[in-house]
């Protein structure tokens, strides 16, 4: 209302009470003024000041002060008009005077209600726009914050947050970018990242602008040393619907990095399973190939290309396939190979047998298998070794049984042979013995001196001749032995062939004595005859002592037992000790001592059968008078080990006689 | 020798000077002279069974002894050996065998063959003489036979 607003206008800045006052007074002055003066026209308006006055500041009371003035008025007027006609527009601007007062009083209060009422609201207000105001600073320091704590994040993870505009506008760096690629300044995207004067070729922005979806794919920022992002490009409607795409670029440098090192130590591992030694092969659960190394390809004669993604099968001849994938199959069932044999067939056909291990490989679970790795050895080589070997043994048990029957046929024939010698030498030798010894016996007569005398140098001759018979063939019999050990009593065996041998020698003074002897282990036919031979050589050599003094002792020794025989006959000379046993070896003359040189060849072959030793000590005397004697020893291995005599013992060879 | 005589011995031996030396020992203590000589073991079987160039002549004695040698040609000794101690004519009659053979393996065969006696002819001339002296001593005057 215009009025009101006027009203408000009169904002006098002096107390409305004073106003009112001041006012009236002087509306009462002037009126009284004007009633003196005698115009009771001017001063009734006067009043409307200080009632409206009144009434818009005090509105009741200044009402009621609003009707006493009304009636001061009328007091005036009565006081100081008679004039009726003037006293009844009094009274009528009264009644206006109690009206426009009513209504300002009225409108004044309902304007002090407004008023409150607008205060009240305006304090609402005032209060809301301060809790607003609080909320939203709290929210606009919420915000900074977490503006900051983003920023924040977003420099220390190096993530980086652009929003560039379908023109490719920069409109929004985050601040730690700008730290390292400057101000936008108004740049392009691409002028400002990748410092090119053209958009890329592959724009991510131009691309999700176009397809309105995300994208998420992987960059470089060559400006930051090529540093590996991965970007996320969301497009947006801003508020002015025009579209743009905010792109959040997350570091992937270390996950780059550790691809770069997975993919290494891959590639290393690879490497080491495909240049291994081995073969290797490795299938996964539907029995395809995955992996094949280089020595599986020289193996098989493949390229790795080939097989790659094959079934097994293929690599099996047909004629094993069926145990080979049997084999396969118990890997699938957890089982592993530990040395299995399982033919391989290359490409051009050729079958390689191979010894394998495998093993499995397990899923995080530790219960799925994932793959079956296999490594084999080409074993072709070694199989065709031992089947040769195999084939040679049997070769060689072939030629060892023909050689076998061979010795045996030419042991049989030795055999025959010295029969025959024994019996078809002999024969003629007793006819040429027996016939001359007729002739001596019974033409003695018609014979001289000296007839008589070559007959018997004839007789002689014979003798020797079959005594040399006889011990070749003892000793070449003596090769052909088996042995037979036994226990030997020694010392009575040699009391046994003493008594045999003496009874040819009459007339002659022997004594033999025979010390405790420890038993021995051996062939007893063969130790008799060495004793034999032993004994006789004693004998024979002491013809010449008016007493044979023969003695048969054990002497000390380590690990054997050894014996002597020693006698006080003629001896002989060290010199040739060392011939003493050799056959037909003799170291005296046959007219001295008769004798073939075979006996002592005789023990010492036995003695070395029995795995012992013998040898010799003999003292000369002076030209064939009385000597010194001569000792022999001989020793046989300690009864403990005469047991693996047996098997030193050397089996009857076909040695001829030297 | 008259073939109707009783015969003492029977020398089977194919060595004509063996066969001299042993008459001669024989004769020389007056032993026997009624010996008859075969030079094989086909012969000694003929004369032992009456067969082939004796047939005919079963009928008598049989010798005192047999000295038997056993390398001898078409039969060997052992075989007439066996021979004769398998049949029962001839098995009751001595068989000595004198041989040059000291072959265990021979002796051995002989004894399982079941020889009389067997000896090694000497081969100095007069052991033999006294052997065969021996034998004849033995088997012609100490021994007593079946027959």
């Amino acid at each position: 209302m215009n009025l009101n607003k006027s009203l408000q206008n009169i904002r006098l800045g002096w107390s409305p009470f004073v106003a009112v006052a001041v006012t009236t007074l002087a509306a009462i002055a002037i009126s009284i003024y004007c009633l003196l003066s005698g115009w009771a026209i001017i001063f009734q308006n006067l009043f409307y000041v200080p009632i409206i006055i009144a009434c818009v500041y005090y509105t009741k009371k200044g009402f009621v002060f609003s009707v006493v003035i009304s009636f001061i008025y009328l007091f005036l007027i009565v006081a100081f008009t008679r004039d009726s006609a003037i006293i009844i527009e009094a009274l009528m601007r009264v009644f206006i005077f109690a009206g426009i007062a009513g209504v300002t009083t009225f409108m004044s209060i309902k304007r002090r209600r407004l008023e409150d009422e607008l205060s009240q609201h305006r304090e609402n207000l005032e209060k809301l726009v301060k809790e607003r105001t609080t909320k939203l600073e709290q929210t606009m320091e919420e915000t900074k914050r977490l503006k900051q704590q983003v920023e924040f994040i977003l420099g220390a993870t190096k993530t980086g947050l652009d929003i560039i505009d379908s023109e490719l506008n920069i409109r929004y760096i985050d601040p730690e970018w700008q730290k390292i690629y400057g101000d936008p300044q108004g740049r392009k995207c691409h002028e400002y990242f990748m410092e090119r004067s053209d958009a890329c070729p592959d724009c991510r922005g131009l691309k999700t602008l176009a397809t309105k979806q995300v994208m998420v794919s992987e960059g470089v920022l060559p400006k930051e040393g090529n540093r590996h992002v991965q970007v996320t490009t969301i497009p947006f409607q801003d508020e002015k619907g025009d579209w743009q795409v905010a792109e959040i670029n997350v570091d992937i440098s270390e996950r780059k990095r550790a691809e770069e090192s997975l993919r290494e130590t891959r590639d290393y591992l690879d490497s080491l399973i495909n240049y291994a030694n081995a073969p290797i092969i490795t299938w996964d659960t539907e029995q395809r190939i995955t992996k094949f190394n280089r020595a599986f390809e020289k193996l098989a004669g493949y390229h790795a290309a080939e097989v790659i993604g094959q079934g097994l099968r293929l690599l099996f001849p047909s004629e094993s396939i069926a145990e080979s994938l049997q084999k396969i199959k118990s890997t699938s069932s957890g089982e592993f190979w530990d040395a299995v044999e399982i033919p391989i067939k290359r490409k051009n056909g050729e079958v390689r047998i191979a010894l394998w291990n495998s093993a499995n490989v397990y899923a995080k679970d530790g219960k799925t298998i994932v793959a079956t790795i296999a490594q084999g050895q080409d074993i072709s080589e070694r199989i065709r070794a031992e089947a040769e070997i195999r084939r040679l043994n049997e070769e060689l048990e072939q030629r060892v049984l023909q050689r076998t029957a061979q010795l045996e046929a030419a042991h049989k024939e030795l055999e025959t042979f010295s029969y025959s010698v024994s019996h078809d030498l002999q024969t003629p030798l007793r006819a040429i013995d027996g016939f001359s010894r007729i002739m001596l016996d019974e033409y003695a007569s018609k014979l001289d001196n000296e007839g008589r005398r070559l007959l018997t140098v004839i007789a002689a001759n014979t003798h020797k001749m079959g005594q040399l018979i006889d011990d070749l063939l003892a000793f070449s019999r003596l090769s052909r032995q088996q042995m037979a050990f036994a226990p030997v009593d020694l010392a009575a065996l040699a009391a046994a062939v003493f008594c045999e041998l003496k009874t040819t020698e009459k007339g002659r003074r022997i004594e033999f004595k025979i010390g405790a002897l420890p038993a021995a282990f051996g062939d007893r036919s063969m130790l008799r005859q060495v004793l034999q031979n032993l004994l006789a050589n004693a004998i024979k050599f002491t013809r010449l002592q008016t007493k044979a003094c023969i003695e048969m002792a054990e002497l000390a020794g380590k690990g054997e037992n050894i014996y002597y025989v020693k006698d006080n006959g003629v001896g002989f000379d060290m010199e040739y000790a060392h011939k003493l046993f050799g056959v037909f070896q003799r170291l005296h003359g046959s007219d001295e001592f008769e004798g073939t040189g075979v006996g002592l060849a005789i023990v010492q072959r036995i003695v070395l059968r029995h795995g012992g030793r013998v040898w010799a000590e003999g003292a000369e005397g002076a030209e064939g008078a009385v000597g010194k004697g001569a000792t022999f020893y001989f020793s046989l291995p300690a009864a403990a080990k005469n047991e693996t005599a047996t098997s030193k013992e050397k089996p009857a060879d076909a040695k001829m006689v030297k | 020798m008259k073939q109707m005589d009783p015969v003492e011995i029977l020398l089977v031996e194919d060595n004509p000077a063996d066969v001299e030396l042993t008459l001669r020992a024989l004769k020389k203590h007056n032993l026997t002279n009624k010996v008859q000589v075969v030079s094989d073991g086909a012969q000694a079987l003929d004369y032992l069974f009456g067969s082939g160039a004796f047939a005919g002549q079963y009928n008598r004695l049989p010798p005192k002894a047999v000295f038997l040698d056993l390398k001898l040609p078409k039969v060997d000794g052992l075989e007439v050996l066996r021979r004769m101690k398998a049949d029962a004519r001839t098995r009751l009659i001595p068989v000595v065998v004198l041989t040059s053979s000291k072959e265990e393996s021979d002796i051995v065969e002989s004894y399982k063959l079941g020889v009389n006696s067997y000896v090694v002819k000497p081969l100095d001339f007069d052991r033999f003489v006294e052997a065969v002296s021996a034998l004849g001593l033995y088997w012609l005057l100490l021994n007593q036979t079946p027959f």
